[in-house]
């Protein structure tokens, strides 16, 4: 059976557009979400690993070095197995810093365009024999389908339909921060198609040619050296050198790391991929003996690289054939594709931006366009030069020989990653030479023999030769040696040259353990004056649109001037134009533009957060005492955080640092508004409210009245130093305040002095009725008397009486309803009060309440005594106290008031000659609801209240009693003096 | 307060997992596994063991 080379042509361009439909669909949302971010999508995304390499060439592979053909698959199964520890972080740092490809990754931790620029050579002069084994396997393969031998126009056919693609789907955002959805479903699509390809192939071999399992188990018995093939060059080949070369190959190559963490969309995806990969792999390369096995029983004419193919010709399958095919395509194409567009975005960040950017800058480019359509160019230009590779190289080499070559190259940047994650003394200049010096010996042990044995190069350097040693196998030695003086060199230069301080910076951020807060804040003070300054560099439209898009990622308003804010502002700036052209020119124009003050202190609050995100992140990875420190720490703050009563902790530059759940309940403000502000730029009345206490000597405020939205509002704040045993200078100057809302407290407080006010009426009725009741009498009789008076000078002293009668019903009723005034919460304005007036009063009114008993007022306060307060509230309290003294009085008794007050505090006693008070009843007195009279005849509220109005003023109330001598309440209140200033509120 | 039992994990129960995986596929263990009186699938096997362990792993870190 034979193919046409246009049957074949149509079918890789019928592929190719469903690979566009696919990846178009995707873009356009028609491919809903939940697929489109499944693990399994992006598991089969990083399928990408499987090239033609492992399509075709593995069962090449397998014929000549058995199971070593496993190790490639098994080394990726070692490095997931790795992924919490190994992949992860990575993952972490590329998506934090906005890190697109493996140079980016290097240039950002070793602070150097060179790192990055040596890393993107390196890497494009590793890859293109890979990219040209892609086009071979397309090519060859399509060689054994016509059974022709040119095959050149498919290649670039082929070449050219990718680089469409890549450009439409892989360089559609204007920099890779942006992810590409279209092109992830797209590479899974091609996964699967592979995966079903080869699986088809195995069972076509499996009952096609063995006729079952138990028909390929009567095989290998009658070919007992067909497994001996498999297992023996375990023993003796390059088994250990592929495990790790595959190991390195997992994640660094350029394919690899984009899938992996360029493309990733969410980060729980890779723990599903760190088993499932290497599940898809097995599957994968499950059937591979198999294959081999029935190439070898078919005797199918082509070599063992192409048995996957030969197969299905052989046995005059068409469908599967093709089927094959296109799955060899995919893997071609996948690989090609995904490998251009990160070694695109290598050059572009790496070898073009650094040249021409300022020149861009300057002539007032558009950089977003032109950073599109230089990724653009350079991935043409990339697919062009594998074509061109392609073309040059000599075809006798094996798919795995080329592919291998790249692993190694790959591998050199094990020591650099290692020492990014783990080691902070790593230094630029030894990543630099141990990567030089692995490159080259890369070069003079696999790539100049490439090019020699291609006639490319007439004779290089056998280094072999020059070491006096036998090389049995290539990988080995090459690896060993490219490897070993890399590390060497690595660890050997690195310990004896020192770091820059950005260096030092960039490796506390790679390596997760460091919790060193960022030091300075930004000289710019508003968001418009970070426009402002990169707009002098960047051109003013990308400027705005780079801040409003950081603005964006950070949740921020245009009007945010907190310092902290600004400094993360800074940050986020910097990782977005990472992400647009590279780590290393981020730093510059942002350290250049957006200067900080380094000798400005970083806000505590600010080193209090970036401590708390650092621990946030790591908790998975604390362990032993340090976990249960942690969990310690979580449940000191939550039980802060819980606490029914308003938090907020201030540090010594008056930044807010906590604000808990009842703080925010309180306030209607969110903690994420409020901390990292300090405390004068809080909205009204916090600022004054907090601002004021922390600045008094007091320690407590009791019942503060404030307005809120027009709602009155009490509070009692406490306030506490915070000190560390430890005496840590960092804390010195923090305070904690703790706000508790009385609020309704004080509603419930004054529905209760309104009642008792209403009780005291009740009590005062009787007396009322008596006092009014005979005035009414005197009005009635006058008003008789003066129907049988003729004469006009009596008319008038009666009509005078009745006058002073009514008069002083006038007064009884006038003092009533002063004492019954509404009782609701209202703010108490402080007034100077005249006590003897005040007293003078509230005797009127209890008199009224002593229907027929004699009981003296003694009043001795001085008329001029006069304090600061409510009037009202104060003579609750004296109507209180005579009403308990009247009670407990008989007839003819006395109550004094006595007057005992100095310069500075009043001081009253009011002594009755009652029974007295028991000791155990004196300390419970003024205890809401405890009363000694009968039930019905007193609330136990009055003294309480008197206790309270009296707190309130700044006052205090005690008594002194014996049994059978009556007893004294003694009230002290501070005195008012005209000429001083008092606060507003009663405090 | 949380007394996880879990406080081991799961770093060091992926590097035990890894020392296992070398010692099945690097170590002198592997001359024994790999010999041809074995059955040729038996590289599989090994193979799935060790994704059905990682798998195992991860889904014990996820779990709450």
């Amino acid at each position: 059976m034979m193919f046409d080379w246009s049957i074949l042509f149509l079918v890789v361009v019928a592929y190719l557009s469903v690979l566009f439909f696919i990846a178009y669909a995707t873009e356009r949302g028609w491919v809903p979400e939940r697929i489109v971010r499944h693990p399994l999508v992006y598991t089969l995304s990083l399928g990408v690993f499987a090239t033609s390499w492992s399509f075709y060439g593995s069962v090449g592979f397998a014929q000549s070095q058995g199971y070593n053909f496993l190790t490639i698959y098994l080394g990726v199964t070692l490095a997931f197995i790795l992924s919490p520890i190994l992949l992860k972080p990575i993952l972490r740092l590329t998506r934090e810093y906005q890190l697109s490809s493996l140079a980016d990754l290097f240039a950002f931790r070793y602070h150097s365009q060179t790192a990055g620029v040596v890393v993107t050579l390196f890497m494009l002069l590793g890859t293109l024999p890979y990219i040209a084994l892609q086009i071979r396997a397309v090519s060859e393969s399509a060689q054994v389908l016509t059974q022709q031998q040119t095959s050149v126009p498919l290649a670039l056919a082929f070449c050219l339909t990718l680089i469409l693609f890549a450009v439409l789907f892989g360089a559609r955002h204007i920099s890779a921060r942006e992810k590409h959805e279209g092109l992830v479903v797209a590479i899974a699509f091609e996964s699967l198609i592979k995966l079903t390809a080869l699986l088809a192939v195995g069972l076509f071999a499996l009952f096609g040619v063995f006729a079952g399992p138990s028909g390929l188990e009567t095989w290998l018995q009658q070919h007992p050296q067909a497994i001996d093939a498999l297992y023996r060059p375990m023993q003796e080949g390059p088994w250990s050198t592929l495990l790790l070369l595959a190991f390195a190959a997992a994640f660094l190559l350029p394919r690899q790391f984009h899938m992996t963490f360029t493309e990733n969309m969410d980060e729980k995806a890779l723990a599903t991929a760190s088993w499932a990969f290497p599940l898809f792999l097995l599957l994968l390369n499950l059937f591979i003996p198999v294959i081999l096995w029935a190439g070898m029983e078919q005797n199918i004419a082509t070599s063992a690289d192409y048995y996957v193919l030969g197969l299905p010709l052989q046995a005059n399958a068409p469908w599967l054939t093709l089927w094959v095919f296109i799955g060899g395509v995919s893997a071609a194409s996948a690989m090609m594709i995904v490998t251009t567009l990160a070694l695109a975005a290598m050059c572009m960040n790496h070898l073009v931006i650094p040249i021409s950017l300022h020149r861009r800058f300057i002539t007032g480019t558009n950089i977003y366009r032109w950073l599109l359509w230089g990724r653009r160019t350079l991935i043409t230009i990339i697919i062009l030069a594998g074509y061109g590779f392609y073309l040059i190289l000599e075809h006798n080499q094996g798919l795995v020989q080329l592919g291998l070559i790249s692993f190694v190259a790959v591998a050199q940047f094990l020591p650099g990653i290692i020492g990014l994650l783990y080691w902070r003394r790593a230094t630029r200049s030894g990543f630099l030479v141990g990567l030089s010096a692995g490159a080259i010996i890369w070069a003079l042990t696999l790539l100049v023999p490439l090019l020699e044995r291609s006639g490319i190069l007439l004779s290089g350097i056998d280094l072999a030769q020059l070491l006096r040693t036998q090389v049995d196998d290539p990988w080995t030695f090459s690896t060993f040696w490219s490897l070993s003086v890399n590390a060497l060199l690595f660890f050997g230069v690195s310990l004896f040259t020192q770091r820059s301080n950005e260096e030092v910076e960039a490796a506390q951020a790679c390596c997760m353990d460091t919790f060193n807060p960022p030091i300075g804040i930004v000289q710019a003070k508003s968001v418009g004056q970070f426009s402002e300054l990169l707009s002098r560099i960047m051109g003013k439209d990308m400027a705005q649109q780079e801040v409003a898009l950081a603005l964006k990622d950070l949740g921020l308003n245009e009007d945010e001037t907190r310092t902290t804010e600004l400094r993360h502002l800074r940050e986020r700036l910097e990782r977005n134009l990472s992400g647009l052209i590279g780590p290393v020119l981020a730093h510059m124009i942002i350290d250049e533009r957006l200067q900080l003050d380094p000798l400005a202190q970083v806000a505590f609050a600010d080193s209090m957060r970036f401590v708390e995100g650092r621990l946030e992140v790591s908790q998975t990875e604390l362990k032993g005492v340090a976990a249960e420190l942690d969990a310690l720490r979580r449940y000191h703050r939550q039980v802060l955080h819980d606490l029914p009563m308003g938090v907020c902790s201030i540090g010594p530059d008056q930044v807010i640092i906590n604000w808990n759940v009842a703080m925010r309940l309180i306030s209607k403000l969110e903690g994420r508004e409020v901390v990292g502000k300090k405390i004068d730029q809080l909205p009204d009345p916090w600022s004054g409210l907090l601002g004021s206490f922390l600045r008094t000597r007091d320690r407590h405020l009791h019942k503060v009245h404030t307005s809120i939205d027009g709602r009155s509002r009490w509070f009692n704040l406490h306030k506490a130093a915070i000190d560390t045993p430890t005496g840590s200078a960092i804390y010195t100057g923090s305070n904690v305040i703790l706000l508790e809302d009385l609020t309704d407290l004080q509603t419930l407080e004054a529905e209760l002095a309104h009642s008792e006010r209403l009780a005291s009426i009740g009590r005062l009725a009787a007396g009322v009725a008596h006092e009014i009741g005979n005035p009414v009498t005197n009005i009635a009789c006058l008003a008789q008397e003066l129907g049988y008076v003729d004469d006009e000078a009596e008319v008038k002293n009666g009509l005078a009486q009745i006058l002073e009668q009514t008069r002083r019903i006038s007064n009884i009723v006038q003092s009533l309803v002063k004492f019954s005034h509404s009782g609701v919460v209202e703010e108490h304005t402080p007034n100077p009060v005249n006590i003897r007036e005040c007293i003078e009063e509230a005797t009127q009114l209890i008199r009224l309440g002593q229907e027929g008993k004699q009981v003296n007022f003694i009043n001795d306060c001085p008329a001029e005594l006069m304090i600061m307060g409510d009037k009202q509230r104060l003579l609750q309290v004296f109507v209180n106290l005579f009403s308990n003294a009247c009670d407990v009085s008989r007839s003819g008794d006395a109550i004094h008031i006595h007057d005992n007050s100095d310069d500075r505090k009043l001081r009253l006693r009011i002594c009755d000659q009652g029974p007295g008070i028991a000791i155990e009843h004196q300390e419970r007195i003024f205890e809401p609801f405890f009363t000694t009279k009968q039930p019905g005849q007193g609330t136990g509220l009055g003294l309480a209240m008197a206790y309270n109005i009296l707190q309130e003023h700044g006052g205090s109330i005690r008594v002194t009693s014996e049994l059978g001598y009556g007893s004294c309440f003694i009230l002290v209140l501070p005195k008012h003096h005209p000429h001083t200033i008092h606060i507003e509120t009663l405090s | 307060m949380h007394h996880s039992k879990d406080n081991d994990k799961p770093i060091d129960k992926v590097i035990l997992l890894l020392l296992l995986a070398l010692f099945l596929l690097v170590s002198p263990f592997m001359a024994w596994w790999a010999n041809p009186s074995a059955p040729w699938y038996r590289p599989y096997l090994i193979w799935l063991f060790i994704i059905a362990l990682t798998w195992w792993l991860q889904h014990r870190t996820r779990r709450p």
